[in-house]
């Protein structure tokens, strides 16, 4: 069981991952809707794995991801991203992120990535 | 190719990219309907009914962009399929809860229709974030000309209720269109050439993309240990090449295709290079 900080700009995809996870038996400590946000509630509450939107208003994931993983090398950070993101997972991937999930994803999908990131 | 057949060529293989990102969330209830070319000064959305959640990107290059617009009885109808539980929004409001639900389906619909667009033109097709209103006059969902772009419908039905993709294609999408068909005609084979062909179609050949390489002396190589870095003369942002049986015949672009990685191609070598060897220089 992890405890999981879940970031997305848009509050339907945060139920989504949240209930996927809840259902997995991980625990949902805290969410955010920007990178500035996700920040703030990393530094709070040092989530065991934080799942993070690419495409959010104020800062963006990949934003986000350099500055957590500048605070806690140790981060493990799943990115969520939409088709068409290539260049951009790429980008996080190299920052540091553990896996990335494409959208629309599947629950297992999110289950093997969070298992990962905990290996 | 024409440029009216180029248009349309474009606006077919968005539109199915995008129906099929929207069956993701509704997969009995989404339809690829007509596609059509939209006479100049006119709005396509002129004939949709409102109140309407419409969704927009624009490519962060040229004057283009997707919009969808979509009647709020079918958002809401969308919106209950992807919650799982009836509405809990009041006559033409939808709640925070729908709207969010309706704007990330649109969303990953506006993603993959960008992404469809790249593949078909071979271009990087860029986009800005987007956004997402609910129009309640066909006012609010005026889109406007700009010079010399051309505009695209195609509608696509959700829940029975039809909705529509508007395209804004700039001249230069089209030329480049127009000029890949065209220098690429099929390449004609006499008859009795045919069964070679035929025989060397079968062939299997490897072929692999590379990230990038290096030279090291062999003293480090030796001294690499578990979790080393090796640094590639690649930048994360330049293309792969892609090689078949050792001759580098195209570079391309990593992609995700599903869960796996795929490489986008964005340029055939007319005379692949020859194969190199190993240890050679590269």
């Amino acid at each position: 069981m992890a405890r999981v900080l879940v970031v997305d700009d848009a509050v339907f995809m945060r139920k989504m991952v949240s209930d996927a996870l809840t259902k997995q038996g991980h625990e949902v400590i805290g969410e955010a809707s920007n990178g500035a946000e996700a920040i703030t509630q990393y530094q709070a509450l040092s989530p065991d794995v934080t799942t993070l939107d690419i495409t959010m208003p104020e800062k963006d994931g990949v934003a986000a991801l350099r500055e957590i993983v500048g605070i806690d090398p140790s981060a493990r950070v799943i990115m969520c991203s939409a088709l068409g993101q290539e260049s951009k997972v790429l980008e996080a991937v190299k920052a540091g992120a553990k896996d990335f999930v494409v959208k629309p994803f599947q629950p297992e999908r999110l289950a093997q990535a969070v298992e990962k990131a905990l290996a | 190719m024409t440029t009216q057949e180029a248009l349309i060529f474009l606006a077919t293989s968005t539109s199915q990219a995008a129906a099929d990102a929207m069956r993701v969330f509704a997969p009995e209830d989404v339809g690829a309907g007509p596609v059509s070319v939209v006479v100049p000064g006119r709005e396509p959305f002129e004939g949709l009914s409102v109140p309407a959640v419409m969704t927009s990107i624009s490519y962060t290059e040229g004057a283009g962009g997707n919009f969808f617009a979509m009647p709020l009885t079918a958002a809401r109808k969308l919106a209950e399929a992807m919650i799982g539980m009836p509405s809990d929004g009041v006559g033409d409001e939808l709640s925070e809860l729908e709207l969010s639900a309706v704007g990330e389906a649109m969303n990953q619909m506006m993603a993959a229709a960008a992404a469809s667009t790249s593949a078909t033109l071979d271009l990087e097709v860029d986009i800005d974030p987007p956004q997402v209103v609910v129009a309640t006059t066909h006012k609010e969902l005026g889109i406007g000309f700009q010079g010399d772009t051309r505009t695209t419908t195609a509608v696509i039905s959700v829940f029975g209720e039809p909705c529509m993709l508007a395209q804004l294609i700039p001249p230069g999408f089209t030329m480049r269109l127009t000029q890949t068909r065209r220098n690429a005609p099929a390449p004609s084979i006499e008859p009795e050439d045919e069964q070679i062909v035929a025989a060397v179609r079968g062939v299997p050949l490897r072929v692999w993309a590379e990230l990038g390489r290096t030279r090291l002396p062999s003293a480090q190589v030796a001294g690499l240990g578990d979790g080393a870095i090796v640094d590639l003369d690649r930048a994360a942002d330049d293309p792969v090449d892609l090689f078949v049986n050792g001759s580098r015949f195209a570079t391309g672009r990593l992609v995700v295709d599903g869960d796996d990685w795929a490489v986008r191609i964005e340029e055939i070598f007319e005379h692949p290079e020859v194969p190199i060897t190993t240890g050679g220089n590269p």
